[in-house]
């Protein structure tokens, strides 16, 4: 049963464990009766891998089940280019239901810099999400 | 009751002998659970804690909703489930509201949870499901195991909510359910006992250990049965990359 694919839901594709973390943090923010409506995979094991996995198997049940949504929680590592890369990778008519997020460079750089653990992180993001503010999300690291 | 006696210090503090009523307490009745029983004594409040822990491995093949009475403590293979909701309920009728929420989310065409009497102080469980196809009323026995274990997670999200706060140590809770489904149940405990309470999980399941962190993750390793257990916390032990790839490789070692 799962999640409900004939409601609105969201998978979140991580490339590893700090961002599968991070997701877990922001799902933890989630109203339990929401609850079911997000669900993270598992990690892909690097942000090409992420973009290869979404392709590979994803694009084609986010043409069966229009409800879905995606995030992909990569890491840019300072590149510019990496978020037109990914964009590149994700078709046209999907572009509206999925999501490219990450940190700028990595995580851990996060982590480092005192925000927190990565599921503190995380939730902090969540309640700027539902509190419509603005104070996690405006780090220059994100 | 002989006599009863606390001494601290070897100096009496209280005594009593046989035949002697305290206060209203009867002259058969050992008094000192009832005297030390103050809501502000730290003992009786750590012992109060202690009684509500809930330690679980349940075994679904055990499980009938039979009850005959009902209890706040169910075993840890939970065979008592039937009596537990019982208690529950009676505890706090607004623990069915939590029960149901919960359930509804997991199982859609849940309608009903009924607890009716067959016999002389004697009850069971049934669950009513029903969808625009019509309605069915199994037995409780009859569900899944997975379906088993919802029920007692929504018991344990409501026992949580009213009478706890309660330590929950739950061994596998992974067990018997649906490899889509595991996220969602540790997710849902671990949010329910994020104000209030304690969730502790053992798991060698991929989808549940991936819903903690090294911050809330202790790992458990012996390298023989004549060695004690060593316990870490994962943020102490350097794991490279992939965490479940590392423990599929047994290279996580405290």
């Amino acid at each position: 049963m799962s999640v409900n694919k004939h409601l609105p839901h969201v998978l979140v594709l991580p490339e590893d464990d700090a961002n599968s973390r991070l997701a877990n943090g922001f799902q933890l923010q989630i109203d339990p009766a929401r609850l079911r409506r997000m669900q993270v995979l598992p990690v892909a094991g690097g942000w090409n891998e992420v973009l290869e996995h979404f392709v590979a198997d994803h694009i084609r049940e986010m043409d069966l089940h229009t409800r879905r949504f995606m995030v992909l929680l990569i890491d840019f590592d300072g590149q510019d280019e990496r978020l037109a890369n990914a964009r590149s990778r994700i078709p046209e008519r999907l572009r509206d239901r999925v999501f490219i997020l990450g940190a700028w460079s990595e995580p851990e750089d996060l982590k480092s810099a005192g925000l927190g653990t990565y599921e503190i992180i995380g939730s902090a993001l969540a309640r700027d999400c539902r509190e419509e503010t603005d104070v996690a999300w405006s780090h220059e690291l994100l | 009751m002989s006599e009863e006696k606390v001494q601290f210090g070897g100096q009496p503090v209280y005594t009593r002998e046989v035949g002697r009523t305290y206060g209203q307490i009867d002259s058969q009745l050992v008094a000192l659970p009832i005297i030390q029983g103050s809501a502000l004594d730290p003992t009786s409040l750590f012992r109060y804690w202690l009684a509500q822990m809930l330690i679980l491995r349940p075994m679904p093949s055990l499980i009938s909703g039979g009850s005959k009475g009902d209890t706040l403590e169910p075993d840890a293979q939970v065979t008592n489930l039937g009596a537990w909701f019982s208690g529950l309920m009676a505890h706090a009728p607004s623990a069915y509201a939590e029960v149901e929420s919960y359930l509804k989310q997991v199982m859609p065409d849940l309608n009903d949870i009924k607890n009716p009497v067959i016999g002389r102080d004697a009850r069971s469980l049934v669950v009513q499901f029903s969808s625009e196809q019509g309605g069915v009323t199994p037995p409780f026995e009859d569900l899944s195991d997975g379906e088993q274990c919802y029920m007692i997670c929504a018991l344990v999200l409501a026992a949580n909510k009213v009478h706890g706060p309660v330590l929950c140590f739950w061994d596998e809770p992974d067990n018997f359910l649906a490899l889509s489904e595991v996220g969602h149940f540790v997710m849902a405990l671990r949010k329910a006992f994020q104000f209030g309470g304690q969730f502790i999980a053992t798991s060698h399941n991929p989808e549940a250990i991936r819903r903690f962190s090294d911050e809330n993750t202790l790992v458990l390793y012996r390298s023989n049965h004549l060695e004690p257990t060593r316990v870490r916390s994962l943020k102490d032990i350097q794991v490279g990359g992939d965490l479940v790839g590392a423990l599929i490789r047994d290279d996580v070692e405290p």
